[in-house]
């Protein structure tokens, strides 16, 4: 936990003054209103009192200056005589406070009046408010308001001494009989008494301000004092619960605060004991995970080592790995993993780490002794089965191990047997991978080798097409001009040499073609043009087109159709398999007659028999001869000129358009090779081997004129 | 043979074919104009030049091609209504699409009788 030093505390004091100012101010301000009030209150009462003693002592006055203008001027009242009373008077009115003074009969008749001249002439006396001063020599003086001063009104007492009435009333002597004999009048001056009041006012005000200072001043001290505890108790409060709990609140007093100060230091102190143990806990808990990740970190390590089996590793590489993450992991002088032979039934010492020289690690254990999976500890060593599936599959031995080693190893056991089974398991599909990718690898660039060579005899076949029709079309073109005569008249001898050039020409050429139509089949480029073929139109034809071939041979061609037969096929194949066939039916019948036989068949489709009374085939040659290149035998080879291609490409044009070509023949009899179509095209179940035949069929009109296409 | 007063423009690389076809043409009353490659096909039928009635076109030639020259014929207004024949070792399937598809009329594949190829120049030129 991160703790905040004393300087943080201040800090955070400084930092956060404002709502203890307001504390303090509060305090202060509640203190000086009542300092104010009390201020005001005494200033208050002291000019209340003021107030009344000023009124009691302008009473006592009035009363002494009445009496005594009273008392002097008796006899003169008594006489009403102004003249007697004219010393008291004016010795009255000389006093400062005195404004008028006067002396009146008891008829209110004014004796003598001396008065200020600013005051004007008096007011005569009010008779219905002195009645009572009359009547009663005892009666208290009688004040009535007068503008500026007191107009003050006492009776005027003689003492009479009547002897009857004394002896009757008083048996014990003659009291002498009190009698009013006049008034005795004084106007007090107000200003004294304002001016000693303003005084008054002044002293109150000044009276109370200074309590209010004081207030003020106390209130100051007071708030001071019970703010700055406060304070310090809530900067306390605040540093400890920033953390930082060794903060000591220091009030400095022993009351309420005092003790919740005590009580906060207290509560810090725990804290602060309380975080330590936490501490100290925490350290023995960090020290603890430290030891527990370093655990599972070199165990991570082990199984890293082993998973990377997963990935490819070799096992050699893997088992070296994995011992020395058991030496690093382990304070074992030496380890070393031993694994089952190829026939898992003795181990064999695989790989050895050590630390210093190199141990011995003892016999070997058997195969048995493992199978329980609970490690061996010997004196010096220890042997933990490695179990896969129940099986021991191989071992760590452990020199000098602890137990803490050997646990660690039994650990390892079961992830190193797993990996070693990986290991091994992906070396071996490793080595097929590997094989089967350079069998495809070898495959593929077959494959491109093919479509290349492919491509490359395509390419060959054009341009021996075009390089070999070009001469060609020379030979023909000179033999038919000389034919013609148009370079002179040529002999019957030389014609017949040019008929051996045209034929010969001629030979070439159907060889260029055949060379190139099985080309084009064998390599899928065949399209066949789909239509209405009449077969008899197609006998006809090729009949016709066959006499060249007869030369002088002693042979007839005909043409056997029992109806007209229609079937949608390609008409220019039709005719070149039939030409095929009625040529070679010529080349091998010396005598006789070659017959094309068209008839219809139950399919709806037809059948063209190209019969000949030649030399025949022998049975077993009968299939030979459709191979490419292939003529019955040597012999006839020489004899009978041609291709071997004729048959060839005669049957794999049959199949294109859905038929077949059979043959029946007896040797010295004859043959027949029989075409048979479909009613129309129809794709072919795979031919036989030395047919391979392909081809895509399209349906459209031949082009306009398509030179393979005989008009009819 | 009696002339024709037709001219036929035979473009034609090879010597010999040349000669042969030129030979029958010539002798079955044609005037004939030698062409050996593509260049001198296009002298040919410059403007200051009659244009033939019918041409004759090899199409592996020398300098520019037959197909080129084809199209050339075809691109121009002078010439687009000449009816161009190829004559043509190239008997391929396909051989005869590319040479319509480059503006020749009409196509006759090597080797040919030479008869027939007058008796084709006839009946396009309406002759026969």
């Amino acid at each position: 936990m991160e703790r905040a030093r004393g300087a943080t505390v201040s800090l955070r004091l400084d930092g956060t003054p404002r709502p203890r100012r307001r504390f303090r101010t509060r305090v202060f301000v509640s203190l000086l209103a009542l300092s104010i009030v009390t201020g005001a209150v005494a200033g208050a009462v002291f000019y209340r009192l003021q107030l009344e003693f000023i009124e009691k002592d302008r009473a006592r006055r009035a009363s002494t200056l009445l009496t005594s203008l009273a008392t002097q001027a008796e006899l003169g009242a008594y006489a009403g005589d102004a003249g007697l009373c004219d010393l008291p008077v004016r010795r009255t009115f000389r006093e400062d406070d005195v404004v008028m003074a006067g002396v009146y009969d008891t008829g209110g008749r004014k004796i003598l009046q001396l008065s200020l001249p600013a005051l004007g002439t008096p007011p005569p006396p009010p008779l219905a408010r002195l009645t009572s001063l009359l009547a009663d020599p005892d009666a208290p003086a009688v004040r009535l308001p007068a503008d500026g001063y007191d107009d003050m009104w006492a009776p005027i007492v003689t003492s009479v001494r009547t002897p009857a009435v004394a002896m009757s009333s008083e048996p014990g002597g003659a009291a002498p009989r009190r009698e009013v004999v006049g008034l005795a009048r004084v106007g007090l001056s107000l200003v004294p008494a304002r001016e000693q009041l303003g005084e008054v006012l002044r002293t109150g005000v000044y009276l109370a301000a200074l309590l209010a200072m004081l207030g003020a001043l106390a209130a100051l001290l007071i708030a001071r004092r019970i703010s700055d505890p406060i304070l310090a108790l809530a900067a306390g409060a605040d540093a400890i619960r920033a953390g930082n709990l060794d903060v000591e609140i220091a009030v400095g007093s022993e009351d309420e605060i005092g003790l919740l100060a005590a009580s906060f230091n207290a509560m810090a102190a725990e804290l602060r004991e309380t975080l330590g143990k936490l501490e100290s806990l925490n350290r023995n808990l960090e020290a603890e995970v430290l030891r527990r990740t370093d655990e599972i970190r070199r165990s991570a390590e082990f199984t890293a080592v082993l998973n990377a089996a997963h990935e490819g590793e070799e096992l050699k590489r893997l088992l070296e790995d994995a011992l020395a993450t058991l030496l690093a992991a382990t304070n074992v002088r030496a380890a070393a993993i031993l694994l089952t032979n190829e026939e898992a039934l003795e181990f064999e010492l695989h790989f050895a780490a050590n630390k210093g020289d190199a141990p011995s690690f003892g016999a070997m254990p058997s195969h048995t002794a493992l199978a329980s999976g609970e490690p061996i500890v010997e004196p010096t060593r220890a042997i933990v089965p490695v179990l896969f599936r129940g099986q021991p599959e191989g071992a760590i031995v452990l020199l000098e191990p602890t137990r803490e080693a050997i646990d660690f190893a039994a650990r390892a056991a079961g992830q190193l047997a797993i990996a070693v089974s990986n290991a091994r398991a992906y070396n071996a599909l490793q080595h097929l991978a590997r094989e089967l990718t350079e069998r495809n690898a070898a495959l593929v660039k077959q494959r491109d080798q093919l479509q290349e060579m492919n491509r490359l005899k395509s390419e060959f076949l054009a341009n021996v097409s075009h390089e070999l029709r070009t001469p060609l079309n020379a030979i023909l073109g000179y033999t038919e001009l000389i034919h013609e005569g148009i370079y002179g008249p040529t002999t019957g001898e030389q014609r017949e040499a040019l008929d051996g050039v045209e034929e010969s020409s001629r030979n070439l050429l159907t060889l260029i073609n055949q060379i190139l139509d099985l080309s084009k089949v064998e390599s899928g480029k065949v399209e066949i043009y789909v239509t209405e073929v009449a077969m008899h139109d197609i006998a006809q034809h090729v009949a016709a087109e066959a006499q060249v071939f007869l030369r002088d041979k002693a042979l007839k061609i005909e043409v056997v159709a029992a109806s007209r037969i229609v079937i949608k096929t390609d008409s220019a194949k039709v005719q070149q398999i039939v030409t095929n066939l009625v040529s070679n039916a010529v080349k091998f019948t010396d005598k006789g007659s070659v017959t094309i036989e068209v008839t219809p068949t139950k399919e709806g489709g037809v059948a063209i028999a190209v019969k000949d009374t030649g030399i025949g085939i022998r049975r077993e040659d009968q299939q030979l001869i459709f191979e490419e290149f292939r003529q019955v035998d040597g012999s006839s080879t020489r004899r009978y000129s041609g291709t071997g291609l004729g048959l060839a490409i005669a049957r794999r044009f049959a199949h294109l358009l859905g038929g077949t070509i059979t043959v029946e023949s007896t040797v010295g009899v004859g043959s027949t090779f029989t075409l048979t179509l479909p009613p129309e095209p129809r794709p072919r179940p795979p031919a036989p081997p030395s047919t391979r035949q392909s081809g895509t069929m399209r349906a459209v009109p031949p082009p306009p004129s398509s030179p393979g296409v005989q008009k009819r | 043979m009696t002339p024709t007063g037709k001219t036929v423009l035979l473009v034609e690389d090879n010597p010999h074919n040349r000669k042969i076809f030129s030979g029958m043409l010539v002798h079955s009353g044609f005037a004939v104009v030698e062409a050996e490659d593509g260049h001198q096909a296009l002298a040919a039928v410059a403007p200051d030049k009659p244009l033939p009635d019918v041409v004759l076109m090899d199409l592996s030639i020398p300098g520019v091609d037959g197909w080129e020259v084809t199209r050339r014929f075809k691109a121009d207004a002078r010439t687009k209504s000449v009816p161009i024949i190829a004559l043509t070792a190239h008997a391929m399937r396909g051989d005869e699409e590319r040479a319509r598809a480059a503006g020749c009329d009409h196509y006759l594949a090597k080797p040919i009788s030479p008869k027939k190829v007058v008796e084709e120049v006839r009946k396009i030129l309406g002759m026969s």
